[in-house]
């Protein structure tokens, strides 16, 4: 599996190299759902350093027909510059004069082997939901060709809402803090854990309280790529993950992949509930 | 251009037929699988038969949802469920898959296919996307405003579905998993635990901005788009939907019967008056039990769509009687009893085809026993009042607060 990794900052662009990692995912403003997005300048900076690597453009937001009008140029217009562009609406695709380039990474549908299948019949690439147990996701990847992309390291957005949360609670409130800042979390009344929420120009975003990741599974894993995203997290730490599935990759010693990550608070997400039961199922 | 459908929601064959006779164009319901709102989905293909059956005698359409984005054990049964849903007479499934839109054409190609808003429709481009699938119709992400409305319906190649009335989630559909996530409880397959409406605390790093006890809140008012019925029309919608499959009996028949009103009246009078639009709301206050706002339509949404510092989910106890059977002669009204009521009570009675008449309530007297009551107290208890209004079966009764 060859990885694409998350680059918050131009600055750690040098620590984005070995044999097993091949690209960085990157977020710009207006049209990522990513927190970390670069300025401009910084995109052209990696454009024209980025030696062996390829870039992902991160493009995963929704958007209005307004919002299109006003990006789909200067989104055809990088095209040229990246190898790929995640996306998840339908309306994106439509308007991409380039579709070879296009990955569907939508992390709450594609969640069963027929309409993985099926998306993977449209799209020149997939990224399967991370939002299944690792069990399902098992069964779809030995269900399908290789030519997909796993998430595999990550902390996922669990909820993305149009509304302005955070401003339109401060203005209630009366309070005149900046509403965008990075460092905001909520915790729901009756528990401890914290998840960051994010407000931009896109909306609203919650997300997980913890780094997901998958470990042992990995060497059952036949997809061709992986994800690994790292939101909110410092420099050391990134460098951290790198290294540590990079020379995974090598040695395929999941002791030692997990020694690395252990400063990191990881738990194994969603891969790890056997099934999220519906409401009406047992609960033995 | 054809007349627009009021599409409403139901949980239950009783509720459905309910819906119909008070007023709906089609209904939409979810079977025991494939369907959200798990706790509301009690139909057998029999139920969706009898459905259809009786839809067919009145010229009106069933629809059902199979729109839970599917795990790998979900789609066991899918395709012998699709045929027997074409063989019943269902006219459409709403989907969110588009392996379950692939396998319907495949399978049973006479029902519609339609695209839930669990996918988040938000521009034209994604329905031209659907156009070349062989979807028939979407229904829109209720995050498009009145404007975005107008754009996509200049240039839709497929039948827009627009919702109307009833519960917002605060995250765009289908991309929630707070349920899933603080719960265990998937909101994508019928189990949300509606954790967007609990109680938060904001903290900017280690410190906390809220006061204790004035939570943050992200969850959302319910939506009335009524003041938009006219601008809807206009625009070419081709369906108005109403929320709430797990809503009762009293609540559809309330929306629904307003809903009607309102349409009618644009169709007659080609437009809404603001007195037209006024009675609307004072009849559909009757039903609410959480403050309701106009969602999306006007833009993007301000402090007055949200829900700070209440849970305001009220049971309304207005709902007194469901008229079972009515005597011209002896102008008896068997009823049923579902909330508390006295004798001088006034009672406003309503039905698919009574306009709200009010009277006052003299003696109650229970069915079985033949006893004269101080009270109608107990629920379900047949009880016999009298009145001069000519009630039918079906007929609703509420009490009028002063």
């Amino acid at each position: 599996m060859k990885l694409f990794v998350e680059l918050n900052d131009i600055k750690d662009l040098k620590y984005y190299k070995g044999s097993n990692i091949i690209g960085v995912i990157v977020g710009l403003n207006n049209i990522s759902l990513k927190n970390e997005k670069l300025s401009l300048d910084d995109f052209n900076n990696l454009i024209n350093n980025k030696g062996d690597l390829k870039i992902i453009v991160d493009c995963e937001r929704l958007f209005s027909d307004e919002d299109l009008d006003k990006n789909i140029q200067f989104i055809n217009s990088i095209l040229k510059d990246i190898d790929y562009l995640t996306f998840s609406d339908f309306g994106l695709y439509e308007n991409i004069i380039d579709k070879t380039k296009l990955i569907y990474r939508a992390p709450t549908y594609l969640t069963n082997t027929a309409d993985v299948k099926t998306y993977m019949k449209l799209f020149n690439l997939v990224v399967i939901s991370s939002e299944i147990s690792k069990n399902e996701l098992l069964v779809i990847d030995n269900n399908i060709d290789s030519n997909h992309i796993i998430d595999i390291f990550g902390m996922n957005q669990i909820f993305y809402s149009r509304r302005p949360l955070i401003t339109n609670y401060f203005k209630y409130r009366m309070m005149d803090n900046d509403p965008y800042k990075d460092s905001y979390l909520v915790r729901e009344d009756t528990r401890s854990d914290k998840n960051h929420i994010k407000e931009d120009e896109t909306g609203t975003h919650i997300y997980e309280s913890f780094y997901y990741k998958l470990d042992e599974e990995l060497i059952k894993l036949k997809a061709d790529y992986g994800f690994i995203h790292v939101p909110f997290m410092k420099s050391c730490d990134i460098r951290k993950v790198i290294k540590a599935y990079n020379e995974f990759y090598n040695d395929f010693d999941v002791t030692k992949l997990n020694d690395k990550l252990e400063n990191i608070k990881t738990y194994k997400g969603a891969y790890d509930i056997e099934s999220v039961l519906r409401k009406g199922d047992n609960n033995e | 251009m054809n007349k627009v459908e009021l599409l409403a929601p139901a949980g239950s064959l009783d509720r459905a037929i309910l819906a119909l006779d008070y007023g709906a164009d089609a209904v939409y319901v979810g079977g025991k699988k494939f369907s959200l709102r798990a706790r509301a989905s009690n139909f057998e293909i029999e139920d969706i038969r009898n459905l259809c059956l009786y839809a067919k005698t009145l010229n009106k359409k069933v629809y059902v949802t199979t729109n839970i984005i599917p795990h790998d054990n979900d789609l066991d049964g899918l395709d012998e469920y699709l045929i027997a849903l074409e063989s019943s007479g269902v006219t459409g499934i709403i989907t969110s898959s588009l392996s379950i839109i692939k396998r319907a054409e495949e399978v049973a190609p006479k029902l519609e296919r339609h695209v839930s808003t669990q996918m988040s429709i938000t521009n034209g481009s994604t329905i031209k996307f659907f156009s070349s699938l062989g979807v028939k119709r979407v229904v829109l992400a209720r995050e498009n405003s009145m404007d975005e409305i107008k754009r996509i319906m200049k240039e839709t190649p497929l039948e827009i579905e627009a919702f109307i009335h009833g519960g917002m989630c605060s995250s765009y559909s289908g991309r929630c998993v707070l349920s899933n996530h603080y719960t265990l409880r998937d909101a994508n397959r019928g189990g949300c635990a509606h954790s967007c409406r609990w109680n938060y605390h904001l903290y900017d790093g280690k410190k906390r901005l809220n006061e204790h006890k004035r939570f943050f809140n992200v969850g959302s008012k319910d939506l009335n788009a009524g003041a938009y019925i006219e601008e809807l029309i206009k625009a070419g919608v081709a369906s108005l939907k109403i929320e709430g499959r797990m809503k009762s009996a009293y609540y559809l028949a309330t929306v629904v019967k307003a809903y009607r009103m309102l349409i009618d009246h644009y169709y007659e009078k080609c437009s809404i008056d603001k007195k037209t639009l006024e009675e609307f709301n004072i009849e559909i206050r009757k039903a609410e039990n959480r403050d309701t706002g106009i969602g999306f339509y006007n833009g993007i949404t301000t402090i007055n769509e949200q829900l700070y510092d209440q849970r305001t989910e009220e049971p309304t106890k207005e709902f007194v009687g469901y008229v079972l059977s009515y005597n011209d002669e002896t102008h008896e009204a068997l009823i049923e009893q579902r909330n508390y009521f006295i004798p001088g009570d006034t009672l406003e009675a309503f039905g698919p085809h009574l306009n709200n008449s009010r009277f006052i309530v003299g003696e109650i007297i229970d069915f079985e026993t033949k006893e004269v009551l101080d009270a109608a107290r107990h629920p379900l208890q047949k009880l016999i009042i009298k009145t001069d209004i000519k009630l039918k079966e079906k007929d609703m009764l509420r009490k009028v607060f002063k």
